[in-house]
């Protein structure tokens, strides 16, 4: 009885692992300024995260060009290229993190 | 039920959780340093045109298929004018000269977006405007108030419509 519960605990853990799991904007923000990342690295953090995370594109996107206006072209662009469906909603959000 | 035993179990089960996490955590890293991404200036353009411009370029570069990528380019650009009505004649003009294949998917869908939600019919006009006389290569027409007139008493359907859109404006033009 005691093997089956454990064989039941270690699927459900393995399979839970293998869920995608979601990105908190607020998180890759912590962690860009945490890290010191240069401006020409943003884009890049924040193209994986949304990689990680496409359902969170638009609110990384627009998190990472309020603390890095500069860069807020390339942030933009390097999002949409893996997260394209959410490329409307990546405009709007960074359009108003940026004119803020 | 043998209480230590369950006890090391459990706390084998936490361990392996955490190094799970930490490895995930290494990936998410380890992604980041190998995506590899042209630097930009710092002091870059940032505004609706230049961001919009900058997703489309993405989109252009992503998996998406060509089809998609039209409809996904049109939605940018719409939702860019929306973002900001007063440039919508900038932001339509300066997508188009860059695509000029897709000007009039770009300039219906940004009318119907502004029409839907009750912007002006004055930058809608604008906007056409801008696409009809900036994309001269596509077009090479100049819209009227006349045209314009006829252009509206359309169906939004109709005005959704590139090939109708282009029609009209062409059966409109006094060249």
């Amino acid at each position: 009885m005691n093997m089956f519960r454990d064989l039941f605990i270690t699927t459900l853990l393995l399979v839970s692992l293998g869920m995608p799991f979601t990105v908190s904007a607020d998180v890759v923000v912590d962690a860009v300024i945490a890290a010191k990342a240069h401006p020409h690295d943003v884009a890049a953090i924040a193209a994986a995260a949304a990689r990680k995370d496409p359902g969170a594109a638009a609110s990384i996107a627009a998190a990472l060009s309020r603390e890095a206006p500069g860069s807020a072209a390339s942030i933009a662009k390097a999002v949409a290229t893996v997260a394209p469906q959410a490329g409307a909603a990546i405009t709007t959000a960074v359009i108003a993190a940026v004119s803020k | 039920m043998n209480t230590p035993i369950l006890k090391l179990r459990t706390a084998l089960l936490v361990v392996l959780f955490t190094l799970s996490s930490s490895l995930a955590s290494h990936a998410v890293a380890a992604e980041a340093d190998s995506f590899a991404f042209p630097a930009v200036a710092a002091d870059a353009p940032r505004g609706a045109g230049q961001i919009a411009l900058a997703v489309i370029d993405g989109i252009e570069a992503s998996a998406m298929t060509d089809e998609q990528k039209k409809v996904a380019i049109a939605e940018v650009a719409a939702a860019a004018a929306l973002a900001n009505p007063g440039a919508a004649n900038a932001i339509g003009a300066a997508i188009a000269d860059k695509y000029p294949a897709l000007a009039s998917l770009v300039a219906s869908t940004i009318i119907h977006t502004l029409n839907d939600t009750g912007k002006s019919s004055y930058v809608s006009r604008q906007t056409m405007a801008s696409l009809t006389t900036n994309n001269t290569a596509y077009i090479n027409l100049h819209i009227t108030e006349a045209s314009w007139d006829q252009i509206s008493n359309y169906s939004e359907s109709t005005v959704n419509n590139p090939a109708m859109t282009r029609a009209i404006i062409q059966s409109a033009s006094p060249n």
